[in-house]
């Protein structure tokens, strides 16, 4: 049995690989890095604050947004198997649901949810 | 292997740097860079004041080594150790950066050591190994630089802002444009241009003062049509179309009477690759106190019938009317400076030995130089806060090239003033 | 096949196509109309890269700055698993096959935000957040034109999606879905016009702090990520191996190359698009167009 099991070996062995040959390379190229290396870059001047900050997500209505088609997006997954099979009916069911999704979306649209600055 | 391919350079350009750089990234062998992380060779090009100093020392160090620094066309010794120099053309600048490439990545000469002090700005302040455990909300300061401030949003919330300054030499604004940005989230919340003068001039009165007598229009014209060229150029590269970039720059190098239609072709070409719907359209609207009077091509993309050469009689022997677009956005100000290079260029073709602006002004390409009065980059500068406030970072960027300022001319408008 | 039979093909092609791309992408920048030193010019690069020290910066988050070019390798790498590659032999291994590279192809949202917030600095950290708006935007109408490709096919595994191309490539009746598809692959590519995570105004963005073997290994997997968009796009529109004379695996590689070449063209030729417009764009443009491709695709189905 190949199937999924090869797919986590696929993915394991390439997160490790990747992860080791970094690894092997900054120890070997073994560095000690002076302060003026490690100032983060803004064109020349040195940066009063730590980057890390909590960031305004100004798209932050959209992804609300996102969250809801994307639990349709699990509802389509089984629905494309059958959907040959269950005929017309699946297509209208299929149509009414999105159709009241894309009422959400033209709403976050007229909002000024895809624009923030 | 590692020295035979493109040397990665990253630039500090001066005044008086202009044309010349846009040479050099016509070169074969080298490669530009958008970050001194990725640079090997740092090039300092142009004139530079004392006061750019620290911050050169800055970029330098924070190539990632091994790295060596070259300097071109310095009139003066700078204030950096600088190993290895060229007063040269751009083909000496290609080589001798090419070499020293070569040389230090393949240990022929040492790689160059940072010029800065080893020494933290501030003291550890935390207790333990990450700087936790301390007074405040993560318990230290790590390398002396505390957490954002909070300050209110313009929506009414209390959130995090990021005090930053951004420049001098920062790849996407001009050379010398220092911007202190406080940044929520993307949004440029504050705006403030760092006002120290970092790049020098050739002549203290600017392009006025070096035209005692009147100018050869064909001179002129020509030269304006390679300064919307080589900016045209930046427009594309900022924009990520490196095809069309080239090909701008391989025009501005070899621009001559004949060119109009190539230039017709490169406009074609970014109509084609959706430059405006993309990316200009819409962006960089100027505010409408704004008083437009004598910054040329920026005024005309509003709609603004601005030209001193409309007043010049031998311009209008040979048939000079002045072209406007409506608009006044990033994309209207590509399409005017797309069409001003290619009258500028027809001009050129028909002015014979026509001279004009004997008087004290000229119309240059980024608009109207009077002698005792500011360059239009220095009065560009003064608006730039109330223009670039609240903008996305993206849309800043977009908005300071599309105006086209040059820091050299700033430092010159400043000092007539 | 067996497991390591399938992590040598896996990793053949993805290292294969990430230095085709690399070469397509330097003559489509115009850099070099020299197709011998385009060929050098990924080796080089790659040479000077590895030779570098691996930069730091003044309190990075070390952990996941070493985990994120590593996590992308292995999204692309698994995204790579349910295609057959060499003719039906190989179909039907993963059964929800779909449902796994869809998973993979957003979870590169999380492997891209760390690379930018992990040194530490503003203009990597713009850059993270830009792309998790982006994938917010497009990730909808990607998702909904793979899987409208399992609509006629009735499965969702790769394998019989394939086959049952054999009559009929499925770009012929869903071109409206191919070009969704390669446009919103480019995006979670982060790939021109829509590499804005480390755009030009970003001075490089999220690679912004990073050199040597960690910026080289995040450029290997943003050029498998591609391949395996390639790679993907090929099997479910342009009918994978299938193709006359050539063995299977031929027509396969062959139809991936062609997917890669357009993709790498278009990345140097169209300019790129500002984060807002990008937003409205994969929201207003591409979900209704990506909707009308499901319902018309699965009217012609019936």
């Amino acid at each position: 049995m190949v199937g999924i099991g090869a797919a986590l070996v696929v993915f394991v062995a390439t997160l490790i690989a990747v992860g080791v040959l970094q690894w092997v390379w900054a120890a070997a190229g073994e560095h000690d890095f002076a302060v003026p290396e490690r100032v983060p870059f803004a064109g020349g001047a040195e940066p009063e604050f730590h980057a890390w900050n909590r960031f305004h997500i100004r798209y932050y209505a959209m992804a609300l947004l996102f969250l809801a088609f994307d639990m349709e997006m699990v509802f389509m997954y089984p629905w494309a198997v059958v959907f040959v099979r269950e005929g017309a009916l699946a297509l209208i069911e299929m149509l009414m649901f999105i159709l009241i999704l894309v009422v959400g979306m033209v709403y976050a649209w007229r909002e000024k949810s895809f624009e923030w600055a | 292997m590692a020295g035979a391919g493109e040397a990665p350079v990253f630039v500090v350009a001066g005044g008086g740097a202009r044309s010349a750089l846009h040479q050099l990234r016509l070169a074969e062998g080298i490669r530009i860079v958008a970050t001194p992380r990725h640079a090997a060779v740092l090039l300092i090009v142009g004139r530079v004041t004392e006061a750019a100093t620290e911050s050169i020392r800055h970029v330098h160090d924070q190539m990632a080594g091994p790295r060596v620094t070259v300097a071109w066309g310095h009139p003066e010794p700078t204030a950096v150790p600088v190993r290895a120099a060229t007063d040269g053309g751009v083909a000496e600048a290609t080589e001798l950066i090419r070499r020293q490439f070569h040389n230090v990545v393949n240990g022929v000469i040492a790689p160059e050591p940072v010029w800065l002090p080893d020494i933290d700005p501030v003291e550890w302040r935390g207790v333990g190994p990450y700087g936790h455990g301390g007074a405040g909300m993560t318990g230290g300061t790590p390398y002396g630089r505390p957490l954002a401030l909070r300050a209110p949003a313009r929506d009414g919330l209390e959130l995090d802002v990021l005090p930053l300054t951004v420049g001098p030499w920062f790849p996407a604004l001009p050379a010398g444009l220092a911007l202190r940005v406080s940044f929520q989230g993307d949004i440029a919340q504050v705006v403030e241009v760092v006002s120290a003068d970092l790049v020098g001039f050739e002549s203290p009165g600017g392009v006025v003062a070096r035209t005692g007598e009147p100018l050869l229009i064909r001179d002129l014209e020509l030269a304006r049509a390679r300064h919307h060229l080589e900016w045209m150029a930046d427009t594309f590269r900022l924009a990520g179309i490196d095809r069309l970039a080239l090909a701008a720059g391989r025009l501005a190098a070899s621009i001559d009477p004949g060119d109009s239609a190539l230039v017709d072709r490169l406009a074609t070409g970014a109509r084609r690759s959706l430059l405006g719907p993309m990316s200009l359209r819409g962006v960089g609207v100027l505010p409408s106190d704004i008083d437009l009077s004598g910054l040329g091509p920026i005024a005309r993309a509003a709609g603004r019938d601005d030209d001193l050469r409309a007043t010049e009689p031998a311009y209008r022997e040979i048939g000079f009317e002045p072209v406007t677009h409506h608009g006044g956005d990033a994309w209207a100000r590509f399409e005017q400076r797309a069409a001003e290079a290619v009258q500028a260029i027809e001009l050129a073709g028909r002015a014979g030995d026509r001279r004009a602006f004997g008087a004290g002004e000229i119309e240059g390409p980024d608009g109207r130089h009077r002698v005792g009065e500011p360059t239009p980059a220095t009065r560009l500068v003064t608006h730039l806060e109330q223009m670039l406030t609240g903008l996305e970072w993206g849309d800043l960027v977009t908005t300071v090239q599309s105006l086209d300022i040059d820091m050299e001319s700033v430092t010159v408008g400043r000092a007539a003033a | 096949m067996t497991v390591l039979g399938v992590v040598v093909q896996v990793a053949a092609v993805l290292i294969g196509g990430a230095y085709l791309l690399a070469v397509a992408d330097r003559l489509a920048g115009g850099g070099s109309a020299n197709v011998l030193a385009a060929l050098a010019h990924p080796i080089e690069r790659a040479s000077f890269l590895l030779l570098q020290p691996v930069t730091t910066t003044e309190r990075p988050d070390l952990p996941a700055w070493i985990l994120a070019p590593s996590l992308l390798a292995g999204l692309a790498a698994v995204g790579a698993v349910p295609v057959p590659i060499g003719g039906p032999s190989a179909a039907g291994d993963i059964s929800a096959g779909l449902v796994l590279f869809g998973a993979a192809m957003l979870i590169v949202l999380v492997a891209v935000f760390i690379f930018g917030w992990a040194p530490n600095s503003a203009m990597p950290m713009i850059g993270g957040y830009r792309f998790a708006a982006m994938v917010l935007s497009i990730g909808i109408p990607f998702s909904l034109v793979v899987l409208t490709t399992a609509i006629p096919a009735e499965s969702l595994s790769v394998g019989v999606i394939v086959e049952s191309q054999s009559n009929l490539w499925y770009i012929v009746v869903q071109p409206l879905g191919f070009v969704i598809y390669l446009v919103t692959a480019a995006a979670i590519a982060f790939w021109g016009p829509f590499d804005l995570p480390e755009g030009a105004d970003l001075a490089g963005g999220i690679a912004a702090e990073a050199a040597g073997p960690r910026l080289a290994m995040w450029r290997l997997a943003q050029a498998a990520l591609m391949v395996t968009l390639s790679l993907m796009g090929a099997a479910v529109f342009l009918g994978g191996y299938h193709g006359p004379v050539l063995p299977g695996w031929g027509w396969t590689l062959l139809k991936t190359a062609l997917v890669l070449l357009v993709l790498a063209s278009t990345g140097r030729t169209i300019a790129r698009m500002r984060v807002q417009r990008l937003v409205w764009f994969g929201w207003v443009v591409l979900l209704p167009l990506a909707l009308v491709d499901v319902f018309v695709s699965g009217w012609i189905a019936l």
